[in-house]
């Protein structure tokens, strides 16, 4: 468990991007504004975590 | 580094939607690259390392060529694939000459096998190799070649991006690896980092001298910078590796506030502007947007009472402490030679006949952001010195 707290930081950005690319790919150039916010958001989101990735 | 990416998504919005071509595909990029980014920050072995490099990267080269009908772009995008794949290729080299001498890929490992002894010739070539690779990505000299093309090509937002948090990451990732995992080998990593130091800084420094494009002088700015945030890691010891990070908290704020204004130059048909002979008078036709601009000006040339002048003290101060006085005093001579391209803008905007206005611009958050950045580098930003210290004091007394 400690192990992937290390890493839930890093898990959160990833993920997120991948959500936010599967939500342009079909909203198109029309969500293009809630995902620039929703990505201003992931990016200030992200936690510090414990100084390691492995 | 994540509100620099923050901030790179909010500003990008508002310019590229002025030219009908954003696409959401803008931010997911930014996105993935600040995983990267977080990655290689935290990395504790080299594979980590590499992936959170590649995951940056990756997204970068496509960030650079985003605007696809622009020849520039694109020709930035494929300049930075091509010399970036160059590195990721000598890095690996690195990596693996370190690993086949070491048998590990923890930097805990790596440490202990320098502490061993003597370090074999091969460790050598491998700390050599590595070192290469993360200095083309933090663009220090000799391995700069790519910044101004890439910066002045690629659209302004990315570059704003390019010249913050990946930049930050790259010499964040240095650090932590020339600490923790060639701890013992401190006097062979620190002739290379002494020497990339000082050819970034006074190459940076007359290099900017002939431009006409403020992205590419803003390019020449940034080689200059990672100069001086060098001179931090030359001093190794947590004071060192302390004052890296101040510095480049420092940095990203001047040079994203630098940026931010770079967004806000358009003629008066809309277009972006982004020659240094286009602020002509500026301070006459819009002297809140000159004043501005001066401020991170002056603050990057790392003139007191702005607060740019407090991280180039920290840098030296440890250089200083270290023993390394004469690589502190080339800094300083540095710093001045430096100040003049910087001046010059200065120079341009209030003592020049005034040029074609530019627009209004209509960007609320924008001249928020701006208004923001220049109040943390105004003086006001030395009320900032303790907590931000202890902050950096406390990230950098974990790698020991």
């Amino acid at each position: 468990m400690t192990r992937f707290a290390a890493i839930l930081p890093e898990m959160i950005l990833a993920l997120g991007g991948t959500v936010l690319m599967m939500l342009a790919a079909f909203t198109g150039r029309r969500g293009s504004t809630l995902i620039s916010k929703l990505a201003g958001v992931a990016a200030l989101r992200r936690m510090p975590g414990p100084n390691s990735t492995g | 580094m994540f509100p620099a990416a923050a901030v790179a998504i909010i500003a990008a919005h508002g310019w590229f939607e002025r030219d009908h071509e954003h696409s959401s595909e803008y931010a997911v990029l930014i996105v993935f690259a600040a995983a990267g980014m977080s990655v290689m920050v935290s990395a504790t072995s080299l594979v980590s390392l590499y992936v959170g490099l590649e995951l940056q990267s990756l997204a970068a080269y496509v960030l650079a060529s985003y605007r696809r009908t622009d020849e520039r772009s694109a020709e930035a995008g494929l300049k930075y694939f091509v010399l970036g794949a160059l590195a990721s290729g000598i890095l690996l080299y690195g990596i693996s000459l370190l690993y086949g001498f070491t048998g590990t890929m923890s930097f805990n490992g790596i440490a202990a096998a320098f502490a061993r002894g003597a370090p074999s010739l091969g460790l050598l070539f491998g700390l050599v190799f590595v070192l290469a690779g993360l200095a083309f990505k933090a663009s220090a000299v000799p391995f700069h070649m790519w910044t101004p093309d890439v910066y002045e090509g690629a659209p302004t937002p990315v570059t704003m991006f390019f010249g913050t948090a990946p930049k930050a990451a790259a010499v964040l990732l240095a650090t932590r690896l020339c600490i923790e995992g060639l701890g013992p080998a401190t006097d062979a990593w620190r002739q290379i980092v002494i020497f990339a130091a000082l050819a970034s800084i006074f190459l940076g420094a007359v290099a900017a001298y002939g431009q006409t494009n403020i992205k590419r002088l803003l390019a020449y700015s940034s080689i200059n910078n990672v100069g001086f945030a060098m001179v931090g890691l030359a001093a190794a010891g947590p004071k060192g590796a302390s004052s890296v990070l101040f510095y480049m908290a420092v940095y990203i704020v001047m040079t994203l506030g630098a940026f931010l204004c770079v967004l806000w130059m358009r003629d008066a048909e809309g277009r972006p502007v982004e020659s240094i002979a286009s602020l002509s008078g500026l301070s006459q036709t819009r002297p809140a947007f000159a004043a501005a601009i001066a401020i991170f000006m002056f603050s990057l040339a790392g003139i007191p009472p702005l607060f740019g002048f407090w991280p180039k003290l920290v840098v030296f101060t440890a250089a200083v402490n270290a023993g390394y006085t004469a690589l502190a005093v080339a800094g300083i001579l540095g710093t001045v030679v430096g100040a003049y391209y910087y001046l010059k803008i200065v120079k341009v905007m209030y003592m020049d006949e005034p040029a074609e206005p530019y627009a209004k611009p209509n960007q609320p958050l924008q001249g928020l952001l701006i208004l923001l950045a220049a109040l943390l580098v105004s003086p006001l930003g030395y009320l900032l010195i303790g907590p931000l210290g202890s902050l950096t004091d406390k990230a950098a007394g974990s790698l020991f």
